[in-house]
């Protein structure tokens, strides 16, 4: 069972790299974010632990809900259905990510990191996961992907805390659900900020800034 | 005792706190603010020498624990006899630096903000304490950057002056550069002694890998040195020092580049204990390089306080031949000839703070009557500021060695310890090297006098060059009070030398198991069979003879004849363009080492007939030839690196995403 749930994660974040306009990437989010959700769910219900059923939640109410409205509002105001662009072409950015993705296997596997019965199906994952987020940032032009890749990684984050300890302690756990609120939150406005001066959001523009 | 000596010390601590907190407080009134910062920094100073005099006497170190910052890292001062001496340094040119300043930063009333440069000075003196006498690596480092810092804003006073921002920035530089040496030699003796107070360090340093040693020693020797200012990591000395206000050139100069030479001594007699031959070798090179070329730069400038600060750096070369010869001795088991060199330099520590202060303070009192510092616009002085001029003479011969004042003593021992090396070492490097040192020295000497007397000649003899010179007044009773102080010092402690023997023995002991005693420094050195000389028979002798002299002359040539008379001047009126300039003193020098000084000379002659010149226009340029030749290419070399570094730099958001991601999976992969 586990080993699907984290085969979903891997599918999304990958798909995330595939996708052909700007918008299709808010319901892939919502979607991976759900799951992340209930592989907490999942491990609430076999250990009991309560702050894991309130990480559930939470994650499904701040990063399935309301994060993906944001980001949809911020793509309906600045009218970006169109084409992403990419550094590289969109067979090349499939090769990087199975690289990637067997790289964090491989990194995984020689870390031995102490992880827990449930969680450890997740591991290499959640590592992958990690990777992949910056592949984002890295691969994609359009500023708001940027955000995208960041709660990629906050997703992978979440998810080697929860397999290594059932995880973080719930103030922690609280604070990073603020504080990745409040980034969406910036990053909408910087994109609409962007999207005004440039009048683009590509990110590549932003070196004319450069001293 | 020793319970009083701690509490002595503690409210010499809290008196500079306070000094620097009631400054800024009362920085509105600017006469409260300087009567408040410097009367509690005097009063500090005076406590600090008290408790170092006691723990010297008692030979019983103090110990106060101030703050544990962390478990494993405190805040504690600890004085053991080398701190008490250094201690004992700090504190009794402060006190002199104090009064005088109580006079000096009257210059400023109006101008800088009074409150501020007090406190500052306050908490210079305070840092400078504790560096001395923290035992702890990490507390040491932070008082040590205090310093830096502290002494930096100090200088940068005058910031309105190009000039003072651009010494300023040399120095914050030079001083950073030295500090990452020092953190590195700690960190190394940290790496493999696995403590970080200096205890510990002293107990296990010893047994580290000759290999080990060696790169703590040269780590310590280019960090501490840098601080010291030897050639040639010097060249903010020159700029520093007469960049800052007069009070704090004087601090710097006499007692900050010290705790230079007290974290020298501390790595190499308290943590190594003993190390290879080529160390003692070294410093010595590196003591000859300093003294010669520091005293050659020295020599040809005409600005007095530069003048002053490249002789810091001479006499920091006469302090490393004093350690190198020590630690050749040491190297080659001759605990008394280690102990008579140890002991030479630590004598000159003292007296190079004592006589140093005392002349950027005259330096510093001709610029508060005269408001320049360029000796050719000078002159006449000795009649306007009487009790400036003999007080700037007796530094200046002090500097000069002349008997009987203190420089005199430590420079002999000096020269004691480099012809022991020649006579008594069965090696003939070492033999060859200490004649050599020994004659570097002579030649430094020289020098030095020859810097002096061009110095205290133009400045204060003859007419005054210009109506600034002219109209110049003597300066007020604290300033001229600060300098008889150090005056007396360098006249107490040149007759007796007894004084400083009895304090610098304690370490002396330490780290030889040798004490001088009795007038053991003044040992003849021919081959073993020690003459010794008496200092008290010596001077009775040269009064008999000056006497002597005296009453053969009035009897061979009869009472003398004076007869006054005006100057023969050619029938015109006597004016001050007729006099020896201090560029025309120094010429000779700069012709002789034309090479050294990168002279670029011009002379005009303007009118029909050369023999009747309407006049000559001369033209004289020198560079800095270390700085062209050795600095510059450095310079160059780094900033083309950093160029070609930049293009990493791209300014693109993913490329910068990329160096991170791809730093984290390298260093997964790598951690295992």
């Amino acid at each position: 069972m586990e080993q699907w749930i984290a085969m979903l994660l891997l599918i999304s974040a990958i798909w995330l790299l595939q996708i052909r306009k700007i918008s299709d990437s808010v319901p892939i989010l919502a979607f991976q974010s759900f799951v992340l959700a209930l592989t907490a769910g999942a491990m609430w219900y076999e250990t009991k632990l309560s702050h894991l059923l309130i990480a559930a939640l939470l994650t499904l109410v701040v990063k399935a809900m309301i994060i993906p409205a944001i980001l949809h509002y911020t793509i309906k105001k600045i009218d970006v259905h169109r084409q992403v662009e990419r550094v590289t072409s969109k067979y090349t950015s499939l090769l990087m990510a199975i690289i990637l993705t067997v790289a964090g296997f491989y990194v995984t596997s020689r870390l031995h990191l102490p992880s827990t019965k449930f969680g450890e199906p997740y591991l290499p994952v959640s590592i992958t996961l990690v990777f992949l987020g910056a592949f984002i940032m890295i691969d994609h032009k359009k500023a708001l992907m940027q955000g995208i890749g960041l709660i990629t990684i906050e997703n992978g984050l979440f998810l080697v805390a929860q397999s290594i300890s059932y995880g973080m302690p719930m103030m922690v756990e609280l604070g990073i659900f603020f504080d990745m609120l409040v980034t969406v939150v910036i990053i909408g406005i910087l994109s609409l900020r962007i999207h005004s001066t440039f009048e683009s959001l590509n990110i590549e523009k932003m070196s004319n800034l450069k001293g | 005792m020793e319970e009083f000596a701690t509490r002595l010390f503690v409210l010499a601590l809290f008196l500079f706190i306070f000094g620097a907190f009631s400054a800024l407080c009362f920085s509105r009134r600017t006469k409260w603010a300087n009567v408040l910062a410097h009367c509690s920094s005097s009063l500090g100073g005076l406590f600090g020498a008290t408790t170092a005099a006691l723990v010297l006497s008692t030979k019983h170190p103090i110990v106060v624990t101030a703050w544990t910052i962390m478990p494993s890292v405190v805040l504690r001062f600890k004085i053991d006899m080398l701190s008490a001496y250094f201690l004992f340094v700090v504190s009794f040119v402060t006190i002199a630096v104090s009064l005088y300043s109580l006079g000096y930063v009257t210059e400023y009333y109006g101008k800088k903000p009074i409150g501020l440069l007090g406190s500052g000075l306050n908490l210079f003196v305070l840092s400078m304490i504790t560096v001395v006498t923290v035992d702890h690596s990490v507390s040491f480092l932070i008082a040590w950057e205090l310093m830096s810092l502290l002494s930096f804003f100090l200088v940068m006073t005058e910031h309105e002056k190009a000039e003072t921002r651009k010494a300023g920035y040399v120095y914050v530089v030079m001083t950073h550069f030295g500090t990452v040496f020092i953190i590195l030699s700690f960190l190394t003796l940290f790496f493999f002694t696995k403590k970080l107070d200096f205890s510990s360090f002293g107990q296990t340093a010893a047994h580290l890998p000759a290999s080990v040693k060696n790169i703590v020693f040269l780590l310590s020797l280019i960090g501490f040195g840098t601080k010291a200012g030897m050639i040639p990591l010097h060249v903010w000395l020159p700029r520093a020092h007469p960049a800052a206000p007069s009070h704090i050139s004087s601090l710097m100069s006499a007692v900050m580049i010290k705790t230079a030479i007290y974290g020298l001594l501390r790595v190499n007699y308290d943590f190594l204990k003993s190390g290879a031959t080529w160390w003692g070798a070294v410093v010595l090179g590196i003591g000859v390089l300093s003294a010669v070329f520091g005293i050659l730069f020295g020599v040809a400038e005409n600005d007095m306080k530069r003048f002053l600060a490249f002789s810091s750096a001479e006499n920091i070369g006469i302090i490393f031949m004093g350690l190198g010869a020590s630690l050749l001795f040491r190297s080659y088991h001759e605990p008394l000839l280690g102990a008579l060199a140890l002991t030479a330099l630590l004598y000159h520590v003292l007296n190079h703070a004592i006589f140093k202060g005392l002349l950027f303070m005259g330096a510093g009192s001709v610029l508060y009557a005269t408001h320049t510092k360029n000796i050719n616009e000078l002159g006449g002085l000795i009649r306007r500021m009487p009790w400036t001029a003999v007080l700037f003479l007796i530094g200046g011969m002090s500097l000069a060695a002349f008997p009987p004042f203190n420089g005199f003593i430590s420079e002999w021992a000096t020269f004691q310890s480099l012809l022991h090396l020649s006579f008594s070492s069965n090696h003939p490097v070492w033999k060859t090297a200490g004649g050599l040192a020994a004659a570097a020295l002579g030649l430094t000497g020289a020098f030095v006098a020859g810097g002096v007397v061009k110095q205290f000649g133009t400045t204060f003899l003859a007419l005054p060059r210009t109506s600034r010179a002219a109209k110049a007044k003597e300066v007020p009773l604290a300033m001229r009070f600060g300098m008889i102080l150090l005056a007396g010092g360098t006249v107490v402690f040149g007759v007796w030398p007894g004084l400083v023997l009895r304090m610098t023995n304690r370490i002396v002991e330490n780290y030889f198991h040798q004490s001088l005693t009795g007038h053991a420094m003044l040992y003849v050195p021919f081959h073993r069979s020690v003459e010794s000389i008496s200092l008290g028979w010596m001077t009775i002798i040269f009064f008999v003879l000056l006497l002597l002299l005296i009453a053969l002359l009035r009897v061979w040539v009869g009472k003398s004849n004076n007869h006054y008379d005006e100057t023969w001047n050619c029938g015109t009126p006597l004016v001050p363009s007729m006099e020896y300039t201090g560029t025309s003193y120094s010429h000779p020098v700069l012709m002789i080492f034309k090479r050294l000084y990168g002279i670029e000379r011009k002379v005009e002659v303007q009118g029909e007939y050369v023999y009747y010149p309407k006049r000559i226009r001369h033209r004289l340029k020198t560079e800095a030839i270390i700085e062209t030749k050795l600095y510059r290419p450095l310079i160059r070399g780094t900033v083309w690196l950093s160029q070609r570094l930049r293009a990493i730099q791209s300014g693109n958001l993913q490329s910068y995403l990329a160096y991170m991601i791809i730093t984290l999976i390298v260093l997964l992969l790598w951690i295992r």
